[in-house]
């Protein structure tokens, strides 16, 4: 099976257009979007990278070549946020060293978030040639303008953080993973397992991908493949391990090491540690149809019932032809590796959100971690669609034209609600649960993260006497301290203001509404001695955060 | 079985594609007419706010119908609050601890056809009723008369006579800052004073921070109104508080003179801990003495009040 011969001079040309239109789209508006909470850490962090180039830099002109890598400089300049794997903060501080510190064309936010916007593209072109090589070119063209249609996927595009480049290392991991069982070319084997290093460096969500794959496969040898062989020897058994396994042992764990210098020393402690951090993650309080959902068990329809809400309808309703396409695909298969190929899909697109309807497991930060199967389920389901859509037509010659037209159709309809969220992704809810208003009143989790300042900022500089002091939540998931900081680098916030912590010594305050977090709306009150804002955010009268001014 | 999946795989394949036509104008129709239908006109919310701005008091409370379309808030005078953003959580007995003695309530109502409703769940006697363009501000108050209290902890917490940290003999005294609480170090966590906490669960209720530290005794000492006979007194932990792993307990004692009238542990748990106790006559002090072995994330709140 060769799969390059569908990739033609046009579909190059087209996946480089549908790239980097993406990439403007995302790169161009980031001044829209305020330094979410983890951002002001991951910016931090590619400061402290950053410090790192510059200190290998120095030490390689003195032809000290060992020096950056002792267990003394990675430990200084690894040891900020070494809860997190290091890949993305690598690439955000390479990028804050050229933009920021040679060129001196970007502040440290824009230099992260244009690794943001390139992972964004990056997606952009992987689901171009997902479409392209599986399916068709309507569908290729289609499911990238689709998928960043999505309010949330277009939010999330934005941010300096994990969530959108696991994204796209999950989808592809998968999607590789099908090239290699179904060519069997060692290249390929080797390939995706270098990149599933990547991945690994990324966030720790792709650890499950082996462990899934290879429970899958052991299934197919079991019932299949032995099977068909009529070999029942454990050195059949062995042979018969795709490659690709062997390699995720071989490469990608020393690569994965490798890339992350902090692991280098002491490494069985840290490791343990990184484990731990992870298997025993705190909550992150959600409300959930009025239901405060603050320590588990959480309820198994959670994730579930967000991706249905807060999916827009013409999305949502590819979601649910994909999976039934990979269901169709996995019954019909021709041969057990395509049922294999199939089942995959099936894993990719529904094991995240499975995993975190799990009551056991916290829910901390909404749909940004189950998001990372949608490439899949909506390219598969925009196939589907198309296909039917061309059944309803009776003359071939208007087949394409018709769902041509229905493509672009739904593309208007989603330009409203993606303009009135562009500012503010993760409050989206889709009609079905009455938008914005109907989220509200059924006490959806309305907001997170506290970065949605923009709007206000632009009050507050306008207002605010030199040297002002503002209260931005930072106990209460609002604003970090070191975004709001990012925020005055970056001009966001007049340079010459001061972010608190502590109420008390505020001139001016920021409220983020969260439910569990109303208190704080009238402790300002109390505090300022007033409950009139100066400036608030709403979208469609909802609120969503508001800027006081101190009376008393 | 065969058969029905190729049934179902292409019924649901047209089904599929007629839904996602048929969504087109669906979103249209809703993003553009429908989905900011619930939002408060700007007479309704011009007329609100002349209501609270000419009539509320010292010590009343708000509770909007409408909780997520607060641009009332941005025409209403200053000291003109609390606003209560959980009318649909709220029941009768909350009243005891938002509002004062003979505080009244505000409630802006889309609805006016749900007045009695409302008087009747939360037993309340209607005071007025203000016709607003579309809605209606009902002015109510307690339907019996609310216990009388002589001193409200959350309410007077800057008037209590002193505020001292002890660790065995030394004495560290809490100063009052302008604001009416007791800062007692550099830390912005370290002091006594106003505050909210849901010791209910539901409502965030005004209580006082106190957040102990380890080891020490933290004492606030209230002059006894002449006639104060009963105590109530409830704790809860914030939210960081009983989530952290640190279970700590917090360990709490209430002096009436040297006379011991309360002691209980409140664990570290998501739940409030709620209690009552006599005060012997002519008693002149109440002293409240916080303690905890570990004090990290000690977000310690109470309330409550002296009665006769």
């Amino acid at each position: 099976m060769n799969f390059i011969n569908k990739i033609g001079k046009l579909d190059i040309i087209l996946a480089s257009i549908v790239s980097v239109f993406v990439f403007l789209m995302i790169f161009c508006t980031r001044d829209a979007i305020g330094f979410v909470r983890d951002e002001g850490f991951y910016m931090k962090a590619a400061n402290e990278m950053a410090d790192w180039y510059e200190s290998i830099e120095r030490s390689f002109a003195e032809g000290e070549f060992a020096k950056p890598f002792s267990q003394k400089q990675t430990d200084r300049y690894f040891r900020f946020n070494h809860e997190h794997p290091p890949f993305m903060k690598e690439l955000f501080g390479l990028s804050n060293y050229i933009f920021h510190r040679k060129l001196k064309i970007l502040e440290t936010g824009s230099s992260a978030r244009l690794v943001a916007a390139l992972f964004a593209a990056l997606t952009a072109l992987m689901i171009y040639l997902f479409g392209q090589i599986f399916f068709n070119r309507i569908t290729a063209v289609t499911a990238p303008l689709l998928f960043f249609m999505m309010p949330h996927l277009f939010f999330h595009s934005h941010l300096a953080c994990f969530d959108v480049p696991i994204l796209f290392f999950w989808s592809a991991t998968f999607i590789l993973y099908i090239f290699c069982i179904k060519t069997g070319k060692l290249s390929l084997h080797i390939v995706t397992a270098v990149f599933f290093a990547l991945a690994m460096a990324t966030k720790h969500n792709v650890l499950f991908i082996p462990i899934i794959l290879f429970a899958s496969w052991l299934c197919f040898y079991f019932f299949s493949y032995r099977k068909e062989s009529r070999s029942f020897s454990i050195k059949h058994f062995l042979t018969s391990v795709p490659k690709v396994f062997y390699f995720m042992v071989l490469i990608s764990i020393p690569l994965y090491f490798l890339l992350w210098p902090w692991m280098w020393h002491d490494t069985v402690n840290r490791v343990g540690d990184y484990m731990i951090f992870h298997t025993k993650h705190v909550n992150y309080t959600n409300y959930y149809f009025g239901q405060e959902l603050a320590t588990g068990p959480f309820p198994f329809s959670f994730p579930w019932a967000m991706t249905f809400f807060t999916t827009p309808l013409p999305q949502l309703i590819c979601f649910f032809a994909g999976v039934i396409w990979f269901c169709s695909e996995f019954k019909n298969a021709a041969s057990a590796k395509d049922r294999e190929a199939s089942l995959a899909m099936i894993s990719g697109s529904l094991f995240p959100i499975f995993l975190i309807a799990l009551p056991s497991v916290p829910i901390f930060g909404g749909i940004k971690h189950w998001f990372t199967g949608y490439p899949l389920m909506l390219t598969a389901g925009v196939f589907f669609v198309c296909e039917n859509l061309k059944k309803l037509v009776k003359t071939d010659r208007y087949k394409d034209v018709f769902v041509a037209l229905v493509f672009f159709a739904a593309a208007v309809s989603l330009v409203q609600p993606n303009v009135k969220f562009a500012k503010r992704g993760p409050a989206f809810y889709n009609l079905l649960i009455g938008g914005a208003e109907g989220a509200a009143e059924l006490r959806m989790q309305r907001n997170f993260w506290g970065y949605d300042m923009i709007d206000l900022a632009e009050t507050l500089n306008k207002n605010a006497p030199s040297h002002s002091k503002v209260y931005i939540m930072g106990a209460y998931e609002g604003v970090n301290l070191n975004s709001f900081n990012f925020m005055r680098e970056e001009g966001l916030v007049r340079k010459d203001l001061i972010g608190v912590n502590n109420l008390h010594d505020a001139d001016f305050a920021f409220f983020f509404f969260e439910k569990q977090n109303e208190n704080v709306f009238n402790e300002i009150a109390f505090e300022f001695g007033t409950a009139a804002p100066i400036a608030i955010t709403s979208v469609d009268s909802v609120l969503y955060s508001a800027l006081f001014r101190r009376t008393k | 079985m065969t058969d029905f999946f190729a049934k179902f795989y292409h019924f649901s394949g047209r089904a599929l594609a007629v839904l996602f036509i048929a969504s087109i104008p669906l979103s249209l129709f809703f993003w553009h007419f429908v989905s900011d239908s619930g939002e408060l006109d700007p007479a309704t919310e011009e007329g609100f706010a002349k209501v609270l701005n000419e009539n509320f008091k010292e010590g009343d409370i708000i509770f909007p119908e409408n909780d997520w379309d607060l641009d009332f808030t941005k025409k209403l005078n200053n000291k003109i609050f609390p606003v209560y953003l959980s009318l649909k959580e709220l029941k009768s007995e909350d009243f005891e601890y938002l509002k004062e003695d003979d505080g009244r309530v505000f409630f802006l109502l889309n609805d006016p056809g749900r007045v009695e409703t409302l008087l009747k769940k939360l037993k309340l006697r209607e005071i007025r009723r203000f016709d607003v363009p579309k809605g209606l501000v009902l002015l109510a108050e307690d339907a019996v008369a609310a216990t009388h209290k002589l001193l409200v902890f959350s309410r007077d917490i800057d008037k209590a006579r002193e505020v001292y940290f002890t660790k065995k003999d030394e004495k560290r005294y809490c100063r009052l800052n302008s604001g009416g609480d007791w800062i007692c170090a550099k830390n912005n966590w370290n002091y006594v004073g106003r505050f909210t906490a849901k010791f209910n669960g539901r409502i965030p209720e005004r209580a006082v921070w106190a957040h102990p530290l380890s080891k020490e005794n933290l004492n606030i000492v209230f002059d006894l109104p002449q006639g104060s006979r009963h105590l109530v007194f409830n704790s809860v932990l914030r939210e960081a508080g009983w989530m952290s792993p640190n279970k700590a307990p917090v360990h709490v004692t209430v002096f009436a003179d040297e006379t011991k009238i309360l002691e209980y542990k409140n664990e570290s748990v998501r739940n409030s801990f709620r209690h009552k106790a006599e005060i012997p006559q002519g008693a002149k002090t109440l002293r409240i003495v916080i303690t905890t072995n570990d004090d990290r994330q000690r977000h310690f709140t109470f309330n409550g009040y002296v009665a006769p």
